[in-house]
């Protein structure tokens, strides 16, 4: 409980402190943006030359309600963006909101649903106020890299605190759980 | 043939951490990805050796058991064991590897099952004959110096590699949220993060290859992740700490000393260059 009022007041404190810094420099900004691989360079990455078929994968609602108690995280998206190899492999393409982060990752599985390699394809900064703006995350649904790159500010050499990537470890856990519930199925 | 230059950034999370590796250089795009993927390699194994968290790293063995039986130790553990002892001895103690038990008691570092050492510090530490034995029980946490570490080593392994194919002076540059190395870092800009609110604030040029920034804007209230080990007292840093240096490691060593001892004088030893900003300057027009 005291952790949640904590939280709460932190984000109230995080919002104040934005809109006065903002404010103070009369300046409107867009998020900071970085993009790393594309798709098809994140599979070559994680799978090498294997051919994968592109599976249409939607997640009932109640796989999804067993997903989220078995790792404990929210599905966001129940249409999965997934391909499979001959092989048995995955490639999953997600998005994960954290705390100051939206990101798009890449997360390939064993024909055994072990996570294989993680790759991130676009990271984006938010200020606490962004991430939970559903209008915000929009803009970058179904966006390609050029798009993204010509909305926001490249990120170039930021150096500031460690942040936690406690959030890809969340999307870690749910996509294994996935895997057993539904993909070893397919 | 001349090659083109070619370019490629990538970034996994790793370090508990975003780490993000970007090459430039005259060489086919698919070697760039296998010299990245040996950077990333590199990083984790300095990793695998030195989490506090992992219960099968090197560094949970010593904790458990060096103050009953000297452990021999790996070269990288003992390189940045070794630097910290020396950057503990030069401050007196305003450095210990040994506070632990504090960030444990915040959350900050996860409970194990080991044996209490309340009054133990990086004085009970002893290093002889690449094995390492404590004097009582000692926890040690190499936290930011083996992430800074796994850095430099990364950017050193990389660089090997491109001479491989006699390329010299390829771009290399990771970034690990509070650590990062340029290899073409003269005449370039970095932005420091306002200590407060995380948004990019100063636009400040570099002065060495390796930077490393410490500051609270990511912590959750009430946790704090500096312990002055004088005293045990958690210190509330309300600006943000950058030291230019050769190395990642030292960066990050000294970022806590000045954190705790703005006056020392410890960075001319490492010819490095701190800068403190309070988020109270003015901010850079380029924001």
């Amino acid at each position: 409980m005291s952790s949640n009022t904590n939280n709460l007041s932190r984000r109230k404190m995080l919002i104040t402190s934005i809109f006065t810094s903002l404010s103070f420099l009369s300046i409107s900004r867009t998020a900071h943006a970085k993009q790393f691989l594309s798709t098809s360079q994140a599979k070559a990455i994680l799978l090498g030359k294997k051919k994968t078929t592109k599976m249409n994968i939607t997640l009932t609602s109640a796989e999804a309600k067993q997903i989220k108690k078995l790792s404990k995280v929210r599905v966001r998206h129940k249409k999965i963006n997934a391909y499979k190899t001959s092989s048995g492999e995955w490639l999953i393409f997600d998005q994960v909101i954290g705390k100051h982060e939206n990101i798009d990752v890449a997360f390939a599985l064993t024909n055994r649903g072990k996570i294989k390699g993680i790759e991130i394809l676009a990271y984006r900064e938010t200020y606490g106020h962004e991430v939970r703006n559903k209008k915000w995350r929009q803009q970058f649904h179904g966006k390609g890299p050029e798009k993204r790159l010509k909305l926001d500010r490249e990120i170039k050499n930021i150096s500031g605190a460690t942040l936690s990537c406690s959030h890809i470890t969340d999307a870690v856990n749910r996509t294994t759980q996935m895997w057993k519930l539904v993909l070893s199925k397919k | 043939m001349n090659q083109s230059l070619t370019t490629l950034s990538r970034c996994q999370p790793l370090l508990g951490t975003y780490v993000s590796i970007e090459l430039s250089a005259e060489i086919e795009f698919d070697e760039l990805i296998r010299i990245s993927t040996i950077g990333f390699e590199a990083i984790t194994s300095i990793q695998d050796l030195m989490s506090y968290h992992d219960t099968d790293s090197e560094l949970t063995r010593i904790n458990s058991k060096a103050h009953i039986t000297p452990i021999e130790l790996n070269p990288h553990t003992e390189k940045v064991i070794d630097f910290a002892i020396q950057i503990a001895k030069k401050t007196n103690g305003i450095f210990d590897p040994a506070v632990a038990p504090q960030l444990v008691k915040q959350d900050l570092l996860p409970q194990h099952n080991f044996s209490p050492a309340p009054e133990s510090s990086w004085r009970n530490i002893r290093i002889q004959d690449h094995h390492i034995s404590c004097s009582k029980p000692t926890h040690i946490d190499l936290g930011g110096i083996a992430k800074g570490y796994a850095v430099d080593h990364a950017f050193s392994i990389m660089r090997d590699e491109f001479l491989k194919f006699n390329i010299k002076q390829p771009h290399i540059n990771i970034n690990a949220g509070g650590d990062l190395i340029d290899s073409h870092w003269k005449n370039k800009r970095i932005e420091i993060r306002h200590p407060d609110t995380g948004i990019p604030y100063r636009s400040i040029e570099m002065t060495n290859t390796a930077v490393a920034t410490s500051s609270e804007c990511y912590q959750e209230k009430n946790k704090h992740p500096i312990i002055n080990p004088i005293n045990s007292d958690t210190l509330k840093l309300n600006k943000s700490i950058s030291i230019f240096s050769h190395s990642c490691m030292v960066s990050d060593a000294l970022t806590k000393v000045y954190a705790l001892s703005p006056e020392s004088t410890i960075h001319k030893e490492y010819l490095a260059h701190p800068i403190i900003i309070t988020g109270n300057e003015k901010p850079d027009e380029y924001i």
